[in-house]
């Protein structure tokens, strides 16, 4: 972040607007998404963010083929000639757990497994989230009244806490994992998507699709909620970030991905133990965890800026 | 003013029968019958002991039966006992939320207070050097784990350096009331307030500065410049009191994050509160302090939101006589 940097952004911000006033005089006809895309790839730091975490999924794909060891499999000969967990070596160049395991082989799955819970979790908490949002905010009345009573509920409940208490109820699994997040993540997503329905569905074009006899569904399905979808992602893309700190916190705590399953809060839970002795253990899960939200969080905010230039600072 | 905290107060009712219907269904979810903990494992069960125990544990009557006998009970301030302890919920809270409400107060002020002046700050200096810098930091603040945070503060101070402890609120050899045990809470206090305050700083700093970005593009303001008023005047009468208003009611908004948080940072630090209480309860299926703490830290929250709502009004005029105080 030198100061060579910023002066750059400064430009990057002069040419943006250049670029926008540009489209709108010549009014060449371009797609939305192209646009999006346009205005996304201005943003710095949400392209390093895109880049990081492609090569992350890279990673949680390729991780038979880039890891070193069975990341389940305990090194015997290193459980007998040091003391767990043994330091950093030739072998084994982060070091193994207490148990003898591949610390760096653990990284590389793990990143599957947070990665595969931030979005499926979040796919479900979207599902619900939308689906809800969409009734709520298209019919109205009761129904809405309903939505939005538990919704206001379930926010004045610490969440945490309640997916503590379930998963604690439940066999502890990855899938469960995955599950309780989704749902009881969906009533931001539930919110916004009914905030957005209330204004579009006074618009003119859906009063046209009623006007033409369109079943409800295909209004709601064809003419509104294709007017939601970027913010949805944008929704949902924070919510991968957010998915993901759950879960670590989660499998932290001991409630999470159970072993011999790595994920790099199951990790850090057991690196804590060792803080004082084995203090290395700790630094590389957190570190991965930390650039994950992070390139996520840079993805999100870059596509909040893509698709409503009108926020953009 | 009066109607206006009067009609917010009565919304609190059904809210919170939202909750404890939430708390009982959850608690009810449990796997396992209860009769069990008290039976003893080693014998055969007597089935004439067990329904004596069923009808006196009320789980022989239907659940929504139950559920008005529990919400009796509540509403009287008995929400039973713990089952490891034998004491009451009540008192077991009672006793943890003092620690609770320290620690999470002491960090919510600082962050409060930090976080809003730097995101003045970068928005007096959109685009420099400093406010992009100051916006990776808070990008970084927010992303990272307040447990991995924490850990490392503890390699840091206790492990490398040895400067502060790691565990509990206060030292064993420290009578309470005299100087030395205040300074020993505080030095306790420093790593679970960094840690908790950190990601809390990030978060007020964002968006202190988008919604000053935005006020300060108001005609307002330009009359004021144009007035000829000096700059400070302008951001702190001018600008800083308009973007207090969005400010407010994050604060209230805040509280869930902050009281759902201290459920780890507490694990962690062995700090005595709410949120540890909540987690050992968890791991020893203690479901009378679970549904306690639950609905302990739903009021909590709620009550939060009415303190912000009113504020709220308060600062704001047109929420006041504007009628309906719709969202």
């Amino acid at each position: 972040m030198s100061g060579n940097g910023t002066e750059e952004t400064v430009k990057d911000t002069a040419i943006d607007t250049s670029l926008d006033s540009e489209e709108a005089s010549f009014g060449k006809v371009q797609s939305f998404w192209s646009t999006i895309w346009k205005r996304f790839r201005r943003h710095r730091l949400a392209m390093i963010g895109l880049g990081v975490l492609s090569v992350l999924v890279l990673v949680a794909i390729l991780a038979p083929v880039l890891a070193s060891h069975d990341p389940t499999v305990m090194d015997m000969e290193v459980l007998t000639t040091g003391n767990p967990p043994a330091p950093p070596s030739k072998t084994h160049w982060l070091g193994t757990d207490a148990l003898g395991r591949d610390w760096l082989s653990r990284a590389i799955y793990g990143a599957r497994i947070s990665l595969s819970v931030g979005l499926v979790s979040v796919g479900i908490s979207v599902t619900i989230g939308s689906v809800l949002g969409a009734i709520a905010g298209y019919y109205g009345g009761l129904i809405d009244n309903i939505i939005c009573r538990v919704i206001d509920v379930l926010m004045c409940v610490p969440t945490f806490f309640l997916i503590l208490t379930v998963n604690a109820f439940l066999t502890p699994s990855i899938y469960n994992v995955m599950i309780i997040i989704g749902v009881f993540g969906w009533m931001g997503t539930a919110r916004m998507v009914r905030g957005q329905i209330l204004s579009i569905r006074e618009q003119e074009f859906v009063e046209a699709a009623r006007a033409l006899g369109l079943p409800d569904k295909r209004v709601v399905l064809r003419h509104i909620l294709p007017n939601v979808f970027a913010q949805l992602i944008v929704t949902a893309t924070m919510g991968v970030a957010g998915a993901i700190m759950t879960e670590s916190g989660l499998s932290y705590l001991g409630m999470g991905v159970q072993e011999p399953f790595p994920s790099w809060g199951a990790m850090l839970k057991s690196a804590q133990d060792y803080l004082l002795t084995a203090p290395w253990l700790a630094i590389l899960p957190g570190l991965l965890i930390s650039i994950t939200v992070l390139s996520i969080n840079f993805v999100g905010d870059g596509l909040r800026d893509a698709i409503d230039p009108k926020l953009k600072r | 003013m009066l109607r206006f905290i009067v009609r917010r107060c009565l919304v609190l009712i059904p809210l919170f029968i939202g909750v404890t219907i939430l708390s009982f269904y959850i608690a009810n979810l449990s796997p396992g019958d209860p009769v069990a903990m008290y039976l003893d494992p080693y014998e055969k069960p007597d089935p004439e002991k067990v329904e004596a125990i069923r009808r006196e544990l009320g789980l022989d009557k239907p659940v929504i039966t139950r559920y008005f006998l529990w919400l009796a009970k509540v509403l009287q301030g008995d929400l039973g006992y713990s089952l490891s302890s034998k004491r009451p919920v009540l008192a077991e809270i009672r006793a943890r939320i003092g620690p609770s409400l320290l620690l999470s107060g002491t960090s919510l002020c600082i962050s409060f207070v930090l976080g809003i002046s730097l995101g003045v700050y970068s928005a007096m200096n959109q685009y420099k050097a400093s406010d992009y810098v100051l916006t990776v930091l808070s990008f970084i603040g927010i992303s990272m784990p307040t447990f991995w945070f924490a850990m490392l503060l503890i390699i840091l101070f206790t492990g490398t350096l040895g400067w502060l402890p790691s565990v509990g609120m206060v030292s064993f050899n420290t009578p309470p009331g005299t100087w030395n045990h205040i300074v020993d809470v505080a030095r306790h206090l420093v790593m679970p307030v960094t840690v908790t305050t950190l990601g809390s700083i990030a978060g007020w700093a964002r968006m202190e500065r988008s919604t000053m970005l935005e006020v300060l593009r108001q005609d307002y303001i330009r009359t004021a410049r144009a007035k000829g008023i000096r700059e400070r005047f302008v951001i702190f009468r001018h600008a800083v009191r308009n973007a207090a208003l969005p400010i407010i009611t994050s604060l209230g908004m805040s509280l869930p994050g902050l009281i759902g948080g201290s459920f780890v940072i507490e694990s962690i630090f062995g700090w005595p509160g709410m949120g540890r209480l909540g987690t050992q309860a968890i791991f020893s299926r203690d479901y009378p302090i679970i549904m306690g703490v639950n609905i302990i830290s739903s009021l909590l929250i709620m009550l939060g939101n009415l303190a912000a709502d009113v504020t709220y009004a308060l600062v704001d005029p047109r929420i006041r006589y504007g009628g309906g105080a719709e969202k």
